[in-house]
């Protein structure tokens, strides 16, 4: 994973009226990272994500997006290669889901019509479908907005409450379009109220409390292939909590739950058995 | 992103541009009676004369009271006072500025609508002004007895210079409305108290009007009724600097004005009429 920095936040306030709804909070997203910011309702999550996106500017302090520090200046700045899907993404109701994109697409004119049919099939909708997006379900609307956030291979992808209305089969074509994207060195930011949401997709998780930012152990289910049985005993023994899984091409599996990856790659260095990371939720 | 702005707004208004283009056809109905008895009070039209279709397009231009006070502001701002507003009210908004370099190209873009649109509604102007003639057998080629026509021939001025003076001044007079529509909507996140602003000062420009008060001159729509100007005294208003150039001038300043502020606005304004949740 590169260093390269697609997001920071240095000691960032925001103050709308009389109220501080944000600060001194201070984070960055490498590329390729997933980060995910968990909060009650109110918290200000979504006020990071119109901070980063450039719809709002901070009372103080600083932010680069890609290089650029996003600042009102004399025309007010916005920040380029971002893709957002913020709060419940509202589209032109009297078209169809294509021509919804079909327009968006032409604010930036550099993608053709064969992106877009690309990106509404990585989030399992028909680009021919003739609906309009006023008959969708919320979880289609979500599908879209997805559609709509990675259409253009943006370099960031800011997402509110990503998994909102999307079903298991949703959640899942979710997963797989961020591993793709990551791979190919896209940075993610999140922020949702549920922990459980997000936590499986992100690497880094933060939470607010009381206006700023706070690293929180992003626990995990971890699967991890072993051995032999005499391992298993001993995970066992020492976490009574994990739990036997199927095999996995003939080896015994174990699930940790809710575990850091710190904390999990330390216990089986100390154990001093051989391991391999089969797969996380 | 002008491409995604006209396609959209044609894709939206369609059924809001046909009314507009309804109402314009009722005014030019009314206007044809209109202009006809305007000329006759004046002495400009002899009797049994019949009314050309130069005199009744120059004628509709300018109609001060009912038409270029009233209908053309009053309709314009109906088709442009939500451009900004709609973005914001159906969210849109959170899906175009993070496709833009900076907020300055959002104003300039919604600026640059506001004028296309004021050519599109100077072609349905004429357009149905031509409509109405053709209906009512106005001809074409016949003696015009307009006061902008004798005036200019009488000064030996260019008609053609005259026609184009007054189509430009129409178009960006136009403009200037529109963007008086933007700016209070924009401020006041309302297209329906924009409309009203608009509504508001064709009365006052009315009642200045029937007062005869020389202060009409400082008014905004008063500046793209080229008929109106010290020029074409006595039928128009005898102050000496109330010229084509004061009212370029006029226009001109007026909309770099308009322009600024609304950029002062968008340059930090927080981006959260959306419901939020966050």
């Amino acid at each position: 994973m590169s260093e390269e920095k697609v997001l920071i936040f240095d000691k960032v306030d925001k103050i709308i009226g009389k109220h501080e709804i944000l600060n001194d909070v201070s984070f960055d997203l490498k590329k390729g990272e997933v980060v995910g910011i968990i909060g009650s309702n109110g918290s200000g999550k979504t006020t990071i994500l119109r901070l980063a996106s450039g719809l709002s500017y901070p009372s103080k302090g600083t932010i680069t997006v890609n290089g650029k520090v996003i600042k009102p200046g004399m025309v007010g700045d916005l920040p380029s290669g971002v893709g957002i899907l913020i709060e419940s993404p509202t589209f032109m109701q009297h078209l169809t889901g294509f021509d919804n994109l079909h327009y968006l697409a032409k604010i930036q004119d550099k993608i053709h019509k064969e992106d877009i049919h690309t990106a509404l099939r990585k989030v399992g909708l028909n680009p021919n479908d003739k609906k309009k997006v006023r008959e969708y379900s919320l979880g289609m609307r979500q599908r879209l907005g997805i559609a709509q956030a990675i259409m253009e291979n943006p370099s960031l992808i800011l997402f509110d409450e990503p998994t909102n209305g999307l079903d298991e089969e949703g959640k899942k074509l979710f997963g797989e379009i961020i591993n793709e994207y990551k791979k190919r060195g896209t940075g993610f930011l999140f922020v949702s109220h549920s922990r459980e949401e997000i936590q499986k997709f992100c690497d880094r998780v933060f939470k607010i409390e009381d206006r700023t930012l706070m690293l929180h152990k992003n626990l995990r289910n971890w699967f991890i292939v072993l051995q032999n049985l005499e391992d298993v005993e001993k995970v066992l023994q020492l976490k009574p909590h994990s739990r036997i899984s199927e095999r996995h091409n003939g080896n015994p599996v174990i699930i940790l739950p809710n575990e850091g990856k710190e904390e999990v790659d330390t216990f089986f260095q100390n154990l001093g058995i051989q391991y391999q990371l089969l797969k996380v939720e | 992103m002008l491409l995604f702005e006209i396609s959209r707004f044609i894709r939206k208004s369609k059924i809001r541009i046909v009314i507009v283009v309804l109402l314009l056809l009722l005014a030019s109905v009314f206007s044809k009676k209109n202009v006809y008895e305007l000329l006759r009070v004046s002495n400009l039209l002899p009797d049994n004369a019949v009314l050309s279709v130069p005199d009744f397009l120059i004628g509709i231009l300018n109609s001060t009271q009912f038409v270029m006070y009233f209908i053309f502001p009053v309709l314009f701002s109906i088709l442009i006072a939500d451009i900004i507003t709609a973005d914001f009210n159906e969210g849109l908004i959170n899906f175009i500025l993070p496709r833009l370099k900076n907020r300055f190209q959002y104003i300039i873009t919604k600026c640059t609508m506001v004028f296309l649109m004021s050519i599109l509604f100077t072609c349905f102007v004429f357009i149905t002004a031509l409509l109405v003639a053709v209906s009512f057998n106005m001809p074409f080629n016949h003696n015009k007895y307009h006061y902008i026509f004798l005036i200019t021939a009488k000064s030996g001025g260019s008609m053609f210079i005259t026609y184009m003076s007054m189509v430009t001044t129409f178009i960006i007079g136009l403009t200037f409305i529109g963007l008086i529509t933007l700016v209070v909507s924009f401020y006041t996140r309302s297209a329906g108290v924009a409309i009203g602003v608009i509504i508001i000062l064709s009365f006052i420009h009315n009642a200045f009007y029937v007062v005869s008060s020389d202060l009409i001159i400082w008014l905004p729509f008063s500046q793209y009724i080229v008929g109106l100007h010290n020029h074409f005294a006595p039928y128009g208003i005898p102050v000496r600097y109330f010229t084509m150039h004061f009212s370029n001038i006029y226009l001109f300043v007026g909309i770099a004005l308009m322009i600024v502020l609304l950029i002062l606005k968008i340059r930090k304004v927080d981006i959260n009429n959306v419901e939020s949740k966050g």
